[in-house]
């Protein structure tokens, strides 16, 4: 019992060192993994780190909620424009890359797609694999909930701002997402391949015209060649960074790199 | 004195109760019914070029445009390639890192395209382009469409039939489970279970009712799920009848219970004297005791049907989420509460789609109440027939 009182007294006493990390969920096991290390090395900081979203993350740094926004997608814009208004002034940090995988059901014979393939599977203008050269079967596109980053970057680099068909069915985790495409003979679903489990198969992708097809990559001399990868991001205010400065030099030291790898994304 | 107390104790509680109530009720019709007059797009102005001769275009055309549905010269515009250029697209053309001044190059140069069309604010609107009308009818857009997508840029679609029509789905079905299930449970425990067994069974139910719907959930993503799926030879298992099994499943000892009490309840002259005439167990049942606690079947059912309209983690997943326009109980739905269970979390408040979610809640809102007042209309007309 005591021990938990000098435990929350510690915590009040030092709350003002408390570094605040909010956003993505796709970027928060990799935060938490930092961070857990980071407290470990240096004893240092007490770090918070919470999920709800890159633009969660965003409205917070906005708001001066949090220290750090974690984010799956560049600033949009419309936010960057509000970040102007106030006189602030953001750096954008690229912590990890995560790329996305799309699978089907291991019983399916389709190897490989190029990217206007995949657009048009999910904007329902490719609707058997037939048409692709598979069996007679219904495609069934799997895709994230519209509240993910996940979602947004797939709707803006793979589908290229078209709209989603209607009969695409939204699943609001990846772990559900997985399970779902590996019991359903016709499914197809995109995952970040730190998901990927056996019990769906992954398909080389490739950019449309003559570039060769890809597996997912897992280094960064091959991200060049997979059509699906996106940057991860750390954003903060210019005027916090001499604060924030030994943590990010940290999560960019050769530790962190196995942390990110372990993880699943690529450093 | 003390009875004093007692009364202003209660009469805290209730001012209180009505108080919280009465805000949150304000407090969703504040947040939900801006929507029949807010625009999706305030702060943007539409535009196009000068020698574009459309004078309006309808929220449903500038959707098709750009989602490449439909082409200018089919809307009786210039015979060009629609070039769509709005915030959420804007660094498909320039980097978000461009000086000022290439950022407005790009644009000026964007606008001398005969088919461009732009959203944008007035601020980074080029000169050289004409304003085009685009005006907004928020009931239209609620209900003369079924497609859900209320984060499509620029316009989005927020259509609530198809989450309508889930919902009426999903609770018809688990309606369908619960009703009969519930009132045989009851009635076998009543009548035909053992003294002994009565209080393993009660616990039984209670154990079911405190399951956590995330876990009643997961289990019929990898078990009922595939069932399904084997059972009606289907593409996909995740269908409306699907969740309604489940939802019914996990109502049924709310319903038990309920026509439970009810049955132990009726008074033992009435059932004395049901056998005293010489009536069979089973005459007694379907002559005098179902009929005469129809009310509280009734008031069960409606019970019931509220919390199968009102649970979310069940129907998230696994009902697919689709937002489909069902016309069969084996497609994939996607219901209201699921809705704002996924998609509040990361609508920016006050924005559209937070006020769209909010109306939902309304919508929700106005259902459940109007099934509490058909329970208080029909039941004392029942109960004297």
């Amino acid at each position: 019992m005591w021990r938990w009182g000098i435990a929350l007294l510690l915590l009040s006493c030092s709350r003002r060192e408390l570094l605040r990390i909010k956003g993505s969920d796709t970027v928060l096991p990799l935060s938490q993994a930092f961070a857990e290390a980071y407290m470990m090395y240096y004893k240092a900081p007490l770090i918070s780190v919470t999920g709800g979203g890159s633009g969660v993350g965003i409205a917070a740094l906005l708001n001066g909620d949090t220290d750090i926004a974690m984010s799956s997608r560049p600033l949009k814009l419309s936010e960057r424009l509000r970040f102007q208004e106030k006189g602030r002034t953001l750096i954008e940090d690229t912590v990890a890359w995560d790329v996305l995988a799309l699978c089907v059901h291991p019983s399916n014979p389709i190897e490989r797609l190029t990217r206007s393939q995949i657009a048009d599977i999910y904007t329902g203008k490719i609707r058997n694999w037939k048409e692709l050269g598979g069996p007679d079967l219904p495609i069934l596109p799997y895709s994230r909930e519209s509240s993910s980053g996940t979602f947004e970057f797939f709707r803006e680099h793979v589908l290229r701002g078209k709209d989603f068909a209607s009969d695409v069915r939204f699943i609001p985790a990846t772990g559900m997402m997985v399970q779902s495409v590996s019991q359903t003979p016709g499914a197809i679903g995109y995952i970040g391949v730190a998901y990927v489990r056996p019990g769906v198969k992954v398909l080389a992708v490739a950019q449309d015209g003559d570039t060769a097809y890809c597996y997912p990559a897992r280094s960064r001399k091959e991200l060049s060649r997979y059509p699906i990868a996106r940057p991860l991001y750390y954003y903060y205010d210019q005027t916090r960074a001499p604060a924030l400065a030994p943590f990010l030099r940290f999560i960019h030291s050769d530790t962190s790199k196995a942390l990110v790898t372990q993880v699943g994304y690529i450093p | 004195m003390r009875d004093r107390w007692g009364k202003k104790a209660f009469q805290a509680a209730a001012a209180t109760t009505i108080l919280i109530l009465g805000g949150l009720t304000l407090f969703l019709f504040q947040e939900g019914l801006p929507t029949l007059w807010k625009s999706p797009y305030e702060g943007v102005t539409y535009a196009v070029h000068p020698q574009n001769p459309l004078p309006h275009l309808s929220p449903e055309a500038v959707q098709a445009l750009v989602r490449g549905e439909t082409t200018w010269t089919a809307l009786g515009g210039p015979e060009a390639p629609v070039v769509p250029v709005y915030l959420a697209n804007l660094d498909r053309y320039v980097s978000a890192h461009a000086p000022a001044p290439l950022f407005k190059h790009i644009l000026d140069s964007l606008a001398t395209l005969p088919g461009v069309l732009f959203a944008l604010p007035p601020s980074l609107l080029p000169a050289r382009t004409k304003p085009i009308d685009v005006p907004w009818n928020g009931w239209k857009a609620l209900f003369a469409s079924a497609r859900w997508s209320p984060t499509y840029e620029p316009i989005p679609s927020v259509g609530v039939w198809s989450l309508l029509i889930g919902s009426l789905w999903v609770s018809a079905i688990g309606l369908l489970v619960v009703v009969p299930l519930g009132i045989a449970m009851a009635v076998y425990v009543v009548e035909f279970l053992p003294k002994k067994l009565y209080y393993a069974i009660k616990m039984l139910w209670e154990v079911l009712a405190g399951l956590p719907s995330v876990v009643v959930g997961f289990w019929g993503l990898m078990v009922l799920v595939p069932w399904i799926q084997k059972i009606f030879h289907l593409e996909d298992g995740e269908t409306a009848l699907t969740a309604g099994i489940l939802l019914g499943w996990m109502t049924l000892p709310l319903m038990a219970s309920l026509v439970e009490e009810a049955l132990q309840a009726i008074p033992p002259l009435l059932i004395e004297s049901s056998y005293g005439l010489g009536a069979t167990q089973w005459q007694t049942i379907l002559r005098l005791k179902l009929p005469y606690i129809m009310p509280s079947i009734f008031t069960a059912t409606l019970l019931s049907a509220g919390r199968i309209l009102g649970e979310t983690m069940v129907v998230l997943i696994v009902s697919g989420n689709a937002p489909l326009l069902s016309w069969s109980p084996l497609m994939p739905v996607r219901t209201l509460p699921a809705t704002l269970a996924a998609e509040l979390g990361e609508a920016p408040v006050g924005s559209y789609h937070y006020h769209v979610l909010f109306f939902l809640g309304i919508i929700l809102f106005l259902i459940t109440v109007s099934l509490n007042a058909l329970a208080y209309v029909i039941q004392p007309k029942t109960r004297s027939a």
